[in-house]
């Protein structure tokens, strides 16, 4: 992913511009090709957050780790419906915070994004 | 007004050919076209059907009856009488991950065919209609999404009972989110091209314009995030079956022998959980790949792109 994102950054005019004026290959790819590309990346962990989030319950079920995974498993297998419902609305406030933070990231990469 | 025929809707747009051969032929046609150009993901498209085929063909297939206890064979490692080991009260391994793929297959299927489509019908008339319909339906997608899948998943099946039906209900909620999302936005710039604007100059109603017009072009992203969400759908429903809010305990799911394994022991045998591991790592990776290449082919941004 970061990989044909930096590719296709790589082949735009202003890096062109950037090595002519002479600078430096590294100082090109960390300044200027770096944050356009990892926007794609960027986006796409905001999804992949919401997965390992998740993901964290079996695991932790498996591996007997205490957490709030187990907690919740725990929850689930006991059919204990208060602390379930704490859990998923405290998972669907992390979530939606990380996604907020994944959004402001995304904001600052590229300054065209704005809030209208 | 003419009576719309589902048929011509449900055409695929990559009809090309100029005089129209038999349903069946240019469905093989396609197909060859698709191995040509994606031989990678033909061939885990040919691994999907073959899974498909061993999950209809399951009790032909099976060497044993899944339910069935072997009590002189608790707790054995692979062998030539148990290819894939047995589990603690003597039931065949493999018999149990064939029959498996029954539970998880029927439920991925319908779940993402339920979910999808609902989606995606309610995207198709949020994008179409736009206004005061399409920005409180964008809020109620929103609400959907800000649970992360598996979490939502659990509490409605929690929430309703066990049973094959509601985890197929469970899964489908949040399939629901990503259709209306994905739809939506190719409505969006659908209905401003010229075309369904001549067509509503003739005066075609609403709801020809909508499935005539726009929902035929609404196949190609339809399939391409039906596949893709095959593979989460299979992890989902493994995921609520590990956790123990799947389908009740007899009957063999992939999800439900995992979690049988893990009270088999303090270290569960390796066998127990190798072999359901396996054959969920395998379909998601089968599923997954095909709806690459699906995508490839039929996505117009990406074509010619590799």
């Amino acid at each position: 992913m970061a990989r044909s994102s930096l590719l296709e950054v790589i082949r735009e005019d202003y890096i062109r511009t950037a090595r002519a004026k002479g600078l430096n290959r590294r100082v090109v790819v960390a300044l200027h090709a770096l944050p356009n590309a990892l926007l794609p990346v960027v986006t796409l962990s905001g999804v992949l957050l919401g997965f390992v989030l998740a993901g964290s319950i079996p695991v932790e079920r498996a591996f007997g780790t205490p957490g709030l995974g187990y907690a919740m498993a725990l929850a689930v297998s006991e059919r204990d419906v208060f602390v379930m419902q704490n859990l998923v609305f405290f998972y669907a406030i992390v979530f939606v915070v990380l996604n907020i933070l994944v959004d402001l990231i995304s904001a600052w990469l590229d300054p065209r994004i704005r809030y209208r | 007004m003419s009576t719309i025929t589902p048929d011509a809707a449900l055409q695929p747009p990559l009809q090309t050919g100029s005089a129209t051969p038999s349903l069946p032929r240019r469905i093989a046609r396609n197909l060859r076209r698709f191995a040509r150009r994606s031989p990678m993901s033909a061939f885990w498209g040919c691994i999907a059907a073959a899974i498909v085929v061993m999950a209809i063909a399951a009790p032909a297939i099976a060497p044993y009856n899944p339910l069935k206890s072997d009590f002189r064979a608790m707790t054995k490692p692979p062998s030539e009488r148990h290819y894939f080991g047995s589990d603690q009260i003597g039931r065949d391994t493999l018999s149990r991950v064939i029959h498996g793929s029954r539970a998880s297959l029927t439920i991925a299927i319908g779940a993402v065919v339920l979910g999808t489509t609902l989606g995606a019908l309610w995207g198709l008339a949020c994008g179409y209609f736009g206004g005061r319909f399409d920005i409180i339906s964008q809020r109620v997608i929103e609400f959907l999404q800000s649970f992360p899948d598996l979490i939502l998943a659990m509490a409605i099946a929690m929430a309703l009972g066990a049973g094959m039906g509601t985890v197929i209900v469970a899964i489908a909620i949040t399939r629901i989110s990503f259709g209306g999302r994905v739809i939506r936005a190719v409505v969006l710039s659908l209905k401003e091209l010229t075309y369904v604007e001549a067509a509503r100059g003739i005066g075609a109603s609403h709801l020809r314009i909508m499935a005539q017009h726009i929902l035929p072009q609404c196949i190609a992203p339809y399939l391409i995030l039906a596949t893709t969400h095959l593979g989460v759908a299979i992890i989902i429903e493994a995921s609520l079956g590990f956790l123990g809010v799947g389908i009740p305990p007899p009957t063999p799911t992939w999800g439900n022998m995992l979690a049988d394994s893990l009270n088999a022991g303090l270290v569960p045998p390796w066998w127990l959980v190798l072999f359901p591991g396996a054959a969920i790592t395998l379909t998601v990776l089968a599923f997954n790949l095909l709806g690459d290449g699906i995508r490839d082919i039929l996505d117009p941004r990406l074509r010619g792109a590799v």
